[in-house]
């Protein structure tokens, strides 16, 4: 495929592409004009560089998101979005109970997320849904990759616990 | 916890995020999706487009008011663009762009420089007409509101009420804005050049007690203030005289005139260089640097942004860019009609390529300033720079006199350096220039921080022609110290050609003292000052004030503000000292510091030639064992005074020494 044909795939695919990149970026960056920025420098540096892409290791879909991939890690590694583990501590700092049983899980971590903060959730989609390593948070966080580490740990010892709850008092379906 | 669970999670909350489509649109525009036209995608016969798009734009253009199209037909262009026809079809296509499109009664009038002819010298074909010297002096109206409370150019004028302490504003100097490059290239690896430490840009960086006795209800009020303080290499006692710039101006009576602003922004090659970069080093080692990443087109681009940004309706704004040519990439308009974001989005395509010729860029701002001088407004050209020119004519003929004689019809300049190896030695030389003042980007988003809080400041200079006798028969003046003209003092005579308002914060002044170091040659501590200084109607002031050391012979700061200079003052001298004996061991091969236990630390002298060269090589940061004992000694002594001015913000010059002291 040669770069103008390229070109028109890009601009064929242009509104699914551009949804795409926004919410991915969106979703891990909280500051709007910061995730604006990116989303535009992603998409207009993926374009410049259409001669580049490879059709046949992957759509331009997976080509795009690379793009935007790295700026938010950079972004991040630039201190622009700020971790604080400690502060997540009235979010983790809960008992340890032991994993419950028969519960709609599902349901259980979109409760759980709703109640994290943004920055956190950026985090669980880099790791969950980008599957990033926890030394590739860690650099991108400017953290010690152990910290981190305990950060998922407790994380999923905080899932489980609220399992515990909700089974407690959990309508019939979810029991 | 598997990934699924969070995926379906995931995939509703981001799928629920709604998508800024402005923001699409303008992405799709800068992209050209929609704009190529039918012809140009399908086939691949040039001319045959060439013809299609212009059908399409002519079609356009003159079928628009049947239409309701908004489109503004500029004759001029359209002629450039039919003019454009018989050539190739990419001209065609920029011939379209060229158009302003008016959208919304805002119009994106960028003309993409493929598109104009490229003339140096003015690509309207315009003189520069820089020395018609009709303007007869400054005779700008500021029309502050200010001025109208004090009633600005009558003589003994007063404010109506006295100011409140709280929000007052103050001066400082012109010239250097900061010492960025030279922590930049420390912090980056390199030894910076001498010029890159100003005391004026070093003082900017920090706050004055200017040691004000009674609050000041005129346009401005020095005050004076005096210190004997012990040079701790020699042991000698120095004595010193500050001069405080103060104003009775608040914030509130602060309001900078419509602007008229030319950014003239440097594309040449080296802009695409890494931000922290030599670019005269391509092709040796490479240095390990802090920031590779960004070139200096990109923190260019960044920072002209977050200046438009600091526009308002009534201004105007024009760009230049130049390399070895130079074009009106913008034509002069005012911003309430023009398309802002557009503008921002061309700034931002920007590429960088070509020689640097910065004598062509501002022949084309002059261009642009010739093309509808208006009275009543402030008149600026911002100059953008890696400041690196290897051709056209940088000398006092070229570049320097077209600084000197555009300030002479009151349109002003600013320069800002952009990258490592900001060519600071000719930036000082320009700036010393009537209301011209120069500022370096540390990083763009630290750049339009400051912008946000200083851009009117920036624009506006409002004291002229700064000038004090000293009438004293026991001292002459031996230094100036946070002034660019620091070197044309003599014995009785201290100058200064510009002050700006400046940020005022708990009683103390942004940048807002000029330190004089006085030479004892009698017993006698009595001084006579006569300042005499013209304000921005051209009105001008004169005061006389007298000052007296008292018994003489025993260290004594009248103020902090005082001590705190002297002791900027020492350190500044100390770094400039080493940056000149470091460079002389390269070159000759012998080291002898220039500061002694007999001469103390006294200010740099830079032997013949030194500074000859504008294209600048990096040189690698290394200090001397003489030096690093210096850096030490000093270190211990400064953190001491730190200590007595309680200004914590001083401790990054310690962070800088323990840098240079441990360095090899």
């Amino acid at each position: 495929m040669d770069l103008p044909a390229k070109q028109r795939q890009f601009e064929d695919q242009y509104p699914a592409l551009f949804a795409q990149t926004y919410r991915f970026v969106r979703y891990r960056v909280p500051h709007t004009q910061d995730a604006e920025d990116l989303v535009a420098d992603a998409i207009l540096r993926a374009y410049a560089k259409l001669d580049l892409f490879e059709p046949e290791k992957g759509d331009l879909s997976q080509w795009l998101n690379g793009f935007a991939r790295h700026k938010v890690l950079s972004h991040w590694r630039d201190r622009r979005v700020t971790v604080s583990f400690e502060e997540l501590e009235d979010v983790l700092s809960s008992p340890d109970p032991a994993p419950s049983e028969g519960v709609d899980q599902r349901l259980l971590a979109e409760r759980l997320m709703a109640g994290l903060p943004q920055t956190v959730k950026a985090l669980i989609a880099m790791r969950f849904i980008d599957g990033l390593t926890h030394e590739e948070i860690a650099d991108a966080t400017r953290k010690e990759p152990q910290a981190v580490r305990q950060f998922f740990s407790r994380l999923q010892r905080k899932l489980r616990l609220q399992a515990q709850e909700l089974n407690d008092d959990a309508p019939s379906y979810v029991q | 916890m598997s990934n699924d669970l969070f995926r379906d999670d995931y995939e509703r909350e981001s799928g629920s995020i709604p998508v800024n489509e402005r923001l699409q649109k303008k992405l799709a525009a800068k992209m050209g999706f929609g704009k190529k036209g039918f012809f140009s995608r399908s086939f691949s016969f040039p001319r045959l487009a060439a013809f299609g798009t212009a059908a399409a734009v002519l079609t356009l253009v003159l079928w628009s008011p049947a239409f309701g199209v908004p489109y503004e037909v500029i004759p001029e262009r359209l002629s450039a663009a039919v003019r454009g026809w018989g050539k190739t079809g990419s001209n065609l296509a920029t011939a379209y762009k060229s158009i302003p499109a008016k959208i919304a009664g805002r119009t994106d009038d960028w003309q993409h420089p493929q598109n104009v002819q490229l003339e140096q010298g003015g690509g309207y074909g315009q003189a520069l007409g820089l020395s018609s010297g009709s303007s007869g002096g400054r005779g700008v109206d500021l029309g502050l509101s200010y001025a109208t409370a004090i009633g600005l150019g009558t003589s003994g004028s007063a404010v109506q009420s006295a100011p409140s302490a709280s929000n007052r504003i103050g001066y400082s100097v012109g010239g250097a804005k900061d010492i960025v490059s030279f922590r930049r290239n420390i912090e980056n690896g390199y030894l910076p050049l001498p010029t890159d430490i100003t005391y004026e840009g070093l003082y900017y960086e920090y706050f004055f007690d200017t040691g004000e006795k009674e609050v000041c209800r005129e346009l401005f009020c020095p005050s004076y203030n005096t210190a004997v303080s012990r040079d701790p290499v020699s042991g000698k006692d120095d004595y010193y005289l500050s001069v405080g710039l103060n104003s009775g101006m608040t914030e509130a009576d602060f309001q900078r005139q419509d602007l008229d602003l030319v950014i003239v922004l440097d594309i040449s090659g080296s802009m695409s260089s890494g931000f922290a970069q030599y670019y005269y080093d391509q092709g040796a080692a490479k240095q390990d640097v802090a920031e590779p990443q960004k070139t200096k087109m990109a923190a260019a681009a960044e920072s002209v942004n977050a200046l438009i940004d600091n526009l308002r309706g009534a201004d105007r704004l024009g760009v230049v860019l130049f390399n070895d040519r130079s074009w009106i990439a913008k034509p002069m308009r005012s911003v309430a009609e023009t398309d802002i974001e557009a503008i921002k989005g061309h700034v931002s395509e920007i590429q960088a390529n070509g020689g640097t010729n910065m004598e062509a860029g501002m022949q084309e701002a002059d261009a642009l300033f010739d093309e509808g001088i208006s009275e009543g407004r402030q008149k600026r050209v911002i100059f953008l720079t890696d400041a690196m020119p290897n051709t056209g004519d940088i000398s006092d003929a070229g570049l320097l006199g077209m600084v000197r004689r555009n300030a002479e019809r009151g349109v002003y300049t600013t320069f800002i350096g952009i990258g490592v190896d900001f060519q600071s030695e000719l930036v000082e030389a320009l700036t010393k220039t009537e209301g011209a003042n120069y500022y370096a980007v540390r990083s763009p988003k630290e750049f339009r921080e400051r912008m946000d809080e200083g851009f009117d400041f920036m624009v506006t200079p409002l004291v002229f022609d700064l000038n004090m006798d000293l009438a004293a028969e026991g001292f002459e003046i031996a230094q100036v110290y946070g002034s660019p003209e620091a070197n044309e003092a003599t014995g009785e005579l201290m100058r200064v050609r510009t002050l700006f308002p400046s940020k005022t914060e708990g009683g103390e002044t942004r940048g807002g003292l000029v330190l004089l170091k006085l030479r004892k040659v009698s017993e006698n501590g009595d001084l006579k000052l006569r300042l005499r200084y013209k304000d921005a109607k051209g009105v001008a002031h004169a005061q006389d004030s007298y000052v007296s050391f008292g018994a003489v012979g025993t260290e004594k700061y009248e103020t902090s503000g005082i001590r705190k200079g002297i002791w900027l003052a020492r350190y500044a001298d100390l770094l400039k000292n080493w940056t000149i004996d470091e460079r002389i061991v390269t070159e000759e091969s012998m080291h002898q510091p220039m500061i002694t236990e007999d001469t103390g630390i006294i200010d740099p002298r830079m032997p013949p030639g030194f500074a000859s060269k504008w294209e600048r090589r990096s040189v690698p940061l290394r200090v001397s064992s003489q030096y690093a004992g210096l850096f030490r000694d000093f270190r211990a002594r400064f953190a001491e005074e730190i200590a007595v001015l309680g200004d914590e913000t001083l401790r990054q010059e310690l962070d800088v020494l323990d840098r240079l002291s441990e360095r090899r």
